[in-house]
């Protein structure tokens, strides 16, 4: 059976390259880099190259990239870090409601913490408010914290908009780019962000390895807190053969991205215009245009999308209902929530998300295959006597 | 301790707020190595044990300690490069 995976945004395989240059670091180069005879040496300058190349990913300065375990201890780290290191200045930070788990839930803890938190709201494509932000800034404002895109519908927010109004009360500005990483150029000098968020399983490097970008001169305390590893500011014997893995995968990315994007664009373009031919009801969530290149995230009506998704993997389809991460936990998407989306239609959420190795073949039997399986499903739905009802009501209602 | 009345023109300052022991000394040793013979380091840290530290490492490796300035809860530890 053919294997089509479209779920590069929960993660990707690791890239042949990647793999082969990790490989030494396992047993040959299996030295502490921490150690100063020879295995050590050629680990740290592993490490520092590795550094260099996270760095030129994003057009930051090596000693501005901080490694850490992953996308979400980098969040928990800008979060923590930047607030309490900046705690003079006020108690209020500010983050969307469609932020990642890995960003609400510190601001969560953070609030219980004795800080105040400010929950922005989105609009119908995702798109943070920005006059809400405007008017939530205030002097005692430490942080900002908004993605660059989303994960769940590919929307792609205003950052630098987001940092111009910030600037104006002094407040710094994180953002979590681990889902925008594997699909936008990002330059850091440009988008003007104090803390960024990446993570190396998403742009095919291994699981486990991630980073934050710290601008020079920020200060942050350090989360993991132990030796001297990472200037002190994360604490804990390196993932060596990670790192390696990451900086390579970092520099691939860096090559490729360009021609990687375009194509993606293309086959995406593909996969909504034909979905939306060939289903009826169904829609697409985000923005129809500042969307990631390789995003198509969709609400098919009157289906449940755990079940679309079940049925679509028996076709050896992967992808996501929801968001990426959480499409095991079993209730309504807080992102499409917040977009104002009733109940009864987030059910029917799916998330195609495409990589590098996405072909056109690969679009045309996701196009070929998915129609029978939403209509089957349809056939079976609870929701399908009130299908036909809103059918009976839309062929009466003026608006339609 | 010494304490400075004002802060003196520095070549170099070094913020390692926040960070603990052994960075304050680390730090410290690689940034004296960056300015010249005479000029004035400044290092910024939030770290306790840098009051008894730092002025123990001058002694040691033959720099001047200049004196401190406290802004805060932050110590400026200002160190004169003699060698």
């Amino acid at each position: 059976m053919r294997r089509v995976y479209l779920d590069n945004l929960a993660t990707t395989p690791v890239d042949e390259a990647v793999f082969q240059a990790m490989l030494p670091f396992f047993r040959e180069h299996f030295g502490n880099a921490l150690s100063s005879y020879d295995l050590g040496v050629v680990a740290r300058e592993a490490i520092e190259k590795a550094r260099a190349e996270v760095a030129e990913l994003i057009k930051a300065r090596p000693e501005e990239i901080i490694f850490t375990s992953g996308g979400t201890e980098a969040n928990n780290f800008a979060l923590r870090g930047l607030c309490y290191a900046h705690r003079k200045k006020g108690n209020h930070l500010i983050v969307s409601l469609v932020e990642h788990h890995s960003i609400t839930n510190p601001a969560r803890m953070l609030e219980k913490e004795g800080f105040e938190v400010t929950f922005l709201p989105v609009d119908r494509h995702g798109v943070i408010d920005l006059n809400f932000l405007e008017r939530a800034l205030r002097p005692e404002t430490i942080l900002v914290s908004i993605q660059l895109a989303n994960p769940e519908v590919g929307t792609i927010q205003p950052l630098e908009e987001v940092v111009r109004l910030a600037e104006k009360v002094g407040a710094l500005v994180h953002t979590d780019a681990v889902a925008a990483i594997p699909q936008m150029e990002i330059d850091v000098q440009s988008l003007g962000v104090h803390a960024l968020s990446l993570s190396a399983h998403l742009f095919y490097g291994p699981k486990g390895v991630g980073a934050l970008y710290v601008k020079k001169g920020v200060r942050i305390q350090p989360l993991i807190i132990g030796g001297i590893q990472e200037g002190g500011k994360r604490g804990g014997t390196e993932n060596v053969a990670g790192l390696v893995g990451m900086g390579t995968a970092a520099r691939l990315l860096k090559e490729n991205l360009p021609q990687w994007i375009a194509k993606m664009k293309i086959l995406r373009d593909k996969l909504i215009k034909g979905l939306k031919e060939r289903i009826p009801h169904i829609h697409l969530t985000g923005h129809p245009e500042k969307r990631l290149p390789g995003h198509a995230s969709f609400l098919v009506e009157f289906i449940e999308g755990e079940a679309m998704l079940l049925m679509l993997a028996m076709k050896g389809i992967y992808v996501s209902s929801g968001s990426t991460c959480t499409s095991k936990a079993l209730k309504a998407s807080p992102v499409l929530s917040a977009m104002g989306f009733p109940a009864h239609l987030i059910q029917g959420s799916i998330l195609f998300t495409l990589g590098k190795d996405t072909t056109e073949e690969d679009i045309d039997y996701v196009l070929a295959e998915m129609p029978p399986v939403v209509e089957r499903l349809r056939e079976l739905s609870p929701f399908k006597e009130g299908w036909k009802d809103m059918e009976k009501w839309k062929e009466s209602c003026p608006h339609h | 301790m010494k304490f400075l009345e004002s802060e003196p023109e520095v070549a170099l300052s070094v913020d390692i707020v926040h960070l603990m022991c052994p960075i304050h000394l680390l730090e410290l040793n690689e940034a004296i190595k960056k300015i010249e013979i005479g000029q004035i380091l400044e290092l910024v840290t939030d770290y306790d044990r840098a009051l008894e530290d730092v002025p123990r490492w001058c002694e040691i490796f033959g720099q001047e300690f200049l004196g401190i300035k406290e802004d805060g809860d932050i110590y400026k530890f200002y160190i004169r490069r003699l060698r």
